[in-house]
């Protein structure tokens, strides 16, 4: 299933635009639908609006999980590089905190 | 009581102004305050958001501003014709002070921005003023425009205030652009000591900007915002980014060996009411950016 995120938020910058985009994608992997999330008509996104949107579901799945089921499709190097970026540092620091 | 403006005023010598203003116990000294601006010779744009905050601060514990300028301040050079031309004195003195203010098209005169409002002046204004600035598309400004909207969700995040004071000032002679922006809120080391009581002003802005660190003034706010503006403006863009806030100064430059970020936090024995952050862009570095559409890997 394909999300244009730009119908559901005017832009990505708040953690509460995330909260909308987040709570989209939770009721579909609940469903067991794979997503794809389209950033067409997306400029840019602030790090509140990905560890909203994206971040935070590492509370629920998984990161293999999300990487299996969510693709980002239509998005700019300075998207890529907020979501790439603010998971790689995440993953790390919770399973430094599984670790210890 | 009357204070007087520094001949060269920037966030270096704001200090004596502030100290002047500010007791020791974090209140105006007096209710009614007069600047004399007749000393003025050179304002730095910081020191336009500087006093522009100074002046909310004030105003929102019910202190009277008042200003005192010399007679003769109309010209280009001018300070007095500058802070005119940046729409300072209709904000705060409710009138124009020379006869012919106009904005300058290498400024954004002075705004108020409410957090609300903060991603459409990013959007709209800074964006097209900086478009033309720089003669480059809009889409070549999302990482800067980004950056922004960190401080104004940093503002939102530390400031319990949802206003940020903006000025910015183009200088195409060194390709920089000088965009500081401040609050008039608790500062960060208020928020920061709720989880580490310990620290100093200067630890505390120093640790606000590790990558992770949170002072979960929000339960969603996982301590990236001013990381990713700092990673942005000094790794990516070479420029440079200081912050002052209550007692904590902190400096981040890129190192001219390392490459990478080099901080230095420092302590000063004067109050700063808020938070102030200077961005410094290099003008040719942003211009070497494309941000066209990408293919995502995990």
């Amino acid at each position: 299933m394909v999300i244009k995120i730009a119908s559901h938020v005017e832009r990505c910058y708040s953690n509460e635009e995330g909260k909308i985009i987040q709570n989209l994608i939770k009721s579909n992997l609940e469903k067991n639908v794979s997503l794809t999330l389209s950033f067409e008509g997306v400029s840019g996104v602030t790090s509140s609006f990905v560890n909203t949107a994206f971040i935070e579901l590492l509370d629920n799945y998984n990161f293999d999980f999300i990487k299996a089921n969510i693709k980002f499709i239509h998005t700019t190097k300075q998207i890529n590089k907020m979501i790439k970026e603010r998971y790689a540092f995440e993953v790390k620091k919770r399973n430094e905190l599984v670790i210890a | 009581m009357e204070v007087l403006i520094p001949s060269n005023f920037n966030r270096f010598t704001m200090y004596d102004l502030l100290s002047s203003v500010i007791d020791n116990d974090l209140n105006p000294k007096d209710t009614v305050i007069s600047f004399n601006f007749t000393k003025l010779k050179f304002i730095e744009p910081a020191g336009v958001t500087i006093l522009s905050n100074l002046f909310e601060w004030l105003h929102k514990r019910g202190v009277s501003s008042r200003i005192i300028y010399p007679e003769n301040c109309s010209g280009k050079k001018n300070p007095i014709q500058f802070l005119d031309d940046s729409n300072f004195f209709m904000r705060y003195a409710g009138k124009n002070l020379t006869r012919n203010p106009n904005p300058r098209p290498t400024t954004i005169p002075l705004k108020l921005v409410a957090y609300s409002d903060g991603p459409r002046w990013l959007e709209r204004e800074f964006s097209f003023w900086l478009s033309n600035q720089l003669n480059i598309p809009l889409t070549s400004l999302a990482t800067i425009r980004i950056c922004f909207g960190e401080i104004f969700n940093n503002i939102r995040d530390h400031a319990q205030e949802n206003i940020g004071c903006i000025f910015a000032q183009h200088y195409p002679g060194s390709n920089e652009i000088k965009i500081t922006i401040s609050d008039f809120g608790v500062g960060i080391p208020e928020n920061i000591r709720r989880v580490r009581p310990s620290l100093q002003d200067d630890e505390a802005v120093m640790i606000a900007t590790t990558e992770g660190f949170t002072s979960q003034t929000s339960p969603r706010n996982l301590g990236a915002g001013l990381h990713t503006l700092i990673e942005n403006v000094v790794k990516n863009n070479n420029g440079s980014v200081h912050i002052h806030s209550n007692y904590g100064i902190l400096n981040c430059t890129k190192g001219i060996v390392s490459n990478e970020v080099e901080k230095f936090a420092s302590l000063k024995g004067s109050f700063y009411p808020g938070t102030l952050i200077e961005t410094i862009l290099k003008t040719d570095s942003i211009q070497n950016i494309t941000d066209i559409e990408e293919e995502f890997e995990w």
